[in-house]
């Protein structure tokens, strides 16, 4: 690594680490390696939304022209939310793409994602059903968005309803991961979700 | 205020980073130990670092100025900050920002290795240069880099290329040499491995070959048969005590070169006899040959009373008689000079040999004394100069005075190194006196003729004689002194004709030299004319041109593996003033057309224009006619149904235009002149040759 991004990512590092933001705000950094090229990051859940109480686990690669091109960032914690993509984790976020800016650093991208969290942009989509269902059926995505952080994310609020969903799609022999795509992807509806899956 | 304004250089904060760009550190932020702290306005939101050579934009915000420029370069034309459009042009330097950073203090960068200071960063140049914890390199250029305040030691006292000089011989080297020079010090003290008495290097060697008291040396009487060998110090007890049995073996060595030199005298006669080689320089010495056999009788009657004195000698000493008054002054003189003095026995077996010798002795000898006293050289070595004093009529002194010398320069009445030449030269001087002593004996002619070929000095017949009496080859011994001239005689005549053959090859080699050049010239001239000849037939041919292809099954099998065949023609002329041309014959593959059926093998045939002598006055493009035939070779005349073709060139095609390389690359002719079945299935085919006829027709001429 360009020794100007491993410099950078070793004073931010202590940026994010020590600031007092940074606890109020529940954003961690992590070394993965000694070369300050790979990080992990972690957010909370924003609060009064469908994320709130999560903690969302990310992964960083910095790039070696760091800090003139941006961080590769994406979600490690599965997540239901129309920038994020529910298969990969990939993040729709302007200031990681054309955005990026060199003034920013780590603590401005995950205060970034965070904001992210708080507010989707459905009409700029990572992940078109969730977006769908962000538009055409809000309330069922607040529902499922919370599911998904109570079952990924160490989330508080159980909803017996969906787990029951996703129980009796167990029963019928589906993988509980699998059924709980089919069925936040067919709004909960059971049988179009089994149709879903083996089709 | 303009000294401020030094760019302070960055310090390289560590090694690990050695493989990365320098540059790319130089251009970041000042990453000093600010004190106090520097307050966020100064600090890169880029590099996060002390802004260095600060610029403000025309949005308000500061950057390092190389941070900002490859923003912009790599990124986008926007403010990192606003995302405000900005280029170059908007970006201002902000020497109230710079001012107010480098009078900022800092404290040093050598700070971990103990240096204290605090001074603004405008001084930080100033400082490391005069900062006793800078690492600076080794002035030697030994390599090392080591703090400022550590390199006067090291340079006076531990680096490896300061200068020393060694306190034994004052030479001046390099310190990390100094220990191989200790091995090699001439003037080192060094203890001597027998004695041990120390003394400097340079002295070892000729103490242990002349002084040193404990080194082990050889009986000087070792060549002729003493095989004892003790220290030096107990040297001289062993010649004393083992004196008489010294004599006996210089006895027998005297007794045998006097029977070597009667055989060689005997062998020399014959050969004077025999010998067709010029001996002009020795037959003057040789006494008549009606004398010799007088000479011989006496001479052999010499040697058996020598041999009879020698066995005195042995049953003296087994009697251990003494003769304290027959001692003579000359053999005491060794004694007067308080060196050593002849045990008694060895006296009296001189007396024994003086009285068997006595008859022959001449009466015009000045020394009263007798010559055999002589032997008592390989003893004393005072003596020999008593024997030089001497002056042996027959043997040049030389070889004595350098024993003189070598024994002059010991105390030791024994030379200290007893060569084994030494004491042969001293047995021939014996040998020599003993024959002088008899005026009818004949050893002083060979001796003499000995001297007068280079090859054979006493010292050398001498070592002969001692060697064949070492082998007992008697026969060898005396041959030696003839092979040796007739072996200088060959060797000249041999010199000689080599000499000749020699210029003669020299000669022969410059002729064969001058016949190669010679026909390299011919056979390049035979090469031109060849070429000369060929362009004139083709020139002469008017355009009509027949070329034989041969082995033209060949050729069909190679194209149906697929291969490419082509073929040129000789050049050929369309008159003697006219274009030069060539044909090219293709034999083309059988190839699948898209909707299955084959296309079969055919012959091509086509014409090439070429760069030719006439190109300049000729018109381009060529135009005229051109016809192509593939001759019919029908034995039957009547039946020969040649395929013919005929074409007008075109103006506009490349193939007629003025070639640019040797031969235009377009040619012009037909893809298809002929199936090869059609050519199989006829008589055009004889003996596997093929003849393509072409007739040019141009209108230029």
């Amino acid at each position: 690594m360009a020794n100007i991004a491993e410099q950078r990512i070793k004073r931010e590092f202590k940026e994010v680490v020590r600031s007092d933001e940074v606890a109020a705000c529940n954003i961690k950094v992590e070394l993965v390696n000694d070369n300050f090229t790979e990080l992990r990051g972690e957010i909370g859940g924003p609060p009064d939304t469908a994320y709130e109480g999560g903690k969302f686990k990310l992964e960083i690669n910095i790039p070696e022209t760091y800090p003139f091109n941006p961080p590769q960032v994406k979600f490690v914690t599965k997540i239901w939310h129309p920038n994020i993509s529910s298969v990969t984790g990939a993040i729709c976020l302007d200031i990681l793409k054309d955005q990026w800016a060199a003034a920013m650093t780590l603590r401005t991208v995950l205060l970034s994602l965070q904001a992210l969290l708080a507010a989707a942009e459905p009409d700029d989509p990572q992940d078109a059903v969730v977006a769908q269902q962000y538009k055409e059926n809000n309330a069922i995505f607040q529902r499922t968005a919370r599911h998904w952080t109570t079952a990924y994310a160490g989330g508080p609020n159980t909803d017996t309803e969906l787990e029951e969903k996703i129980t009796s799609m167990k029963n019928m022999g589906f993988d509980e991961h699998k059924a709980r795509v089919a069925l936040s992807t067919k709004d909960w509806d059971v049988t179009r979700a089994a149709e879903y899956l083996i089709s | 205020m303009n000294s401020c304004f030094q760019d302070p250089p960055s310090r390289d904060s560590g090694s690990n980073h050695s493989n990365s760009l320098p540059q790319l550190q130089s251009l970041d932020g000042y990453e000093y130990d600010f004190d106090p702290p520097v307050d966020s306005r100064y600090e890169c939101p880029i590099c996060l670092l002390v802004l260095r050579e600060p610029s403000q934009t025309k949005c308000g915000h500061r950057f390092c100025r190389e941070c900002i420029l490859r923003t912009l370069k790599n990124i986008s034309l926007r403010c990192p900050i606003d995302n405000e459009p900005l280029t170059e042009a908007d970006i201002y330097p902000d020497n109230y920002a710079k001012r107010e950073i480098l009078n900022c203090n800092i404290k040093c960068p050598n700070k971990d290795d103990g240096c204290e200071k605090v001074f603004p960063l405008c001084e930080l140049k100033a400082h490391l240069q005069e900062c006793q914890y800078t690492l600076v390199p080794c002035p030697n250029k030994c390599g090392s880099i080591l703090p400022q305040r550590d390199i006067e030691e090291h340079v006076g006292k531990y680096c490896g290329l300061r200068i020393v000089m060694c306190t034994c011989c004052g030479a001046s080297m390099h310190a990390q040499l100094t220990q191989k020079h200790v091995m090699i010090c001439p003037k080192v003290q060094v203890k001597c491995e027998h004695c041990h008495k120390e003394m400097n290097r340079e002295m070892i060697k000729h103490h242990l070959q002349t002084a040193c008291e404990h080194v082990t040396v050889l009986c000087p009487f070792y060549p002729l048969g003493c095989g004892s060998s003790m220290k030096r110090w107990r040297e001289n007890n062993h010649l004393m005590e083992e004196g008489p049995n010294h004599l006996r073996q210089l006895c027998g060595a005297v007794t045998y070169i006097l029977a070597q030199m009667n055989s060689h005298q005997r062998c020399v006669e014959q050969g004077d006899q025999s010998s067709d080689l010029p001996q002009r320089s020795m037959t003057g010495m040789v006494p008549e040959s009606g004398q010799r056999p007088a000479h011989l009788s006496h001479n052999s009657g010499s040697i058996s009373g020598l041999n009879q004195a020698g066995m005195r000698v042995m049953n003296d000493n087994n009697n251990r008689r003494v003769h304290p008054s027959q001692m003579s002054p000359e053999v005491q003189y060794p004694s007067s000079t308080g060196v050593v003095s002849l045990p008694e026995d060895m006296k009296s077996s001189m007396e024994n040999l003086e009285a068997a010798v006595g008859p022959h002795q001449t009466p015009s000898t000045q020394n009263h004394h007798h010559p055999l006293s002589l032997p008592s050289n390989a003893v004393g070595t005072k003596m020999v100069q008593k024997t030089e004093g001497r002056s042996l009529p027959f043997l040049g002194q030389t070889p004595y005075r350098n024993l003189a010398d070598t024994s002059s320069t010991s105390h030791l009445n024994v030379p200290v190194t007893f060569s084994v030449t030494s004491s042969i030269d001293t047995l021939a001087a014996t040998t020599a006196n003993l024959n002088l002593q008899s005026p009818s004996v004949q050893p002083q002619g060979r001796l003499q003729e000995e001297r007068m070929t280079p090859a054979s000095s006493p010292s050398q017949s001498a070592l002969a004689v001692l060697e064949s009496a070492q082998h007992s080859d008697a026969d060898a011994a005396r041959t030696i002194p003839l092979i040796f001239s007739m072996m200088e005689q060959f060797t000249a005549t041999f010199d000689q004709k080599i000499e000749a053959s020699n210029k003669e090859i020299a000669e022969l080699k410059s002729t064969v030299s001058n016949l190669k050049k010679q026909n390299t010239e011919l056979s390049q001239v035979v090469l031109d004319l060849q070429a000369l000849v060929s362009s004139s037939l083709s020139k002469i041919c008017c355009g009509k041109f027949y070329w034989t292809i041969q082995g033209f099954s060949v050729y069909k099998q190679r194209a149906l593996k697929g291969e490419m065949v082509t073929l040129h023609s000789q050049p050929f002329y369309t008159s003697t003033w006219g274009y030069k041309m060539c044909l090219r014959a293709n034999i083309t593959s059988p190839q699948k057309r898209s909707n299955g059926s084959t296309v079969q093998q055919h012959l091509s045939l086509f014409v090439h224009v070429m760069q030719g002598d006439n190109d300049a006055i000729l018109p381009w493009p060529f135009t005229g006619k051109i016809m192509l035939a593939l001759l019919d070779q029908n034995k039957e005349y009547s039946l020969q149904k040649h395929v013919q073709e005929t074409l007008e060139a075109k103006p506009n095609l490349a193939a007629f235009q003025r070639p640019l390389l040797p031969r235009n690359q377009k040619g012009f002719g037909f893809i298809e002149f002929m199936p090869v079945t059609a050519i199989e299935g006829g008589t055009y085919l004889l003996n596997d040759c093929l003849v393509v006829y072409a007739q040019v027709y141009s209108h230029a001429g």
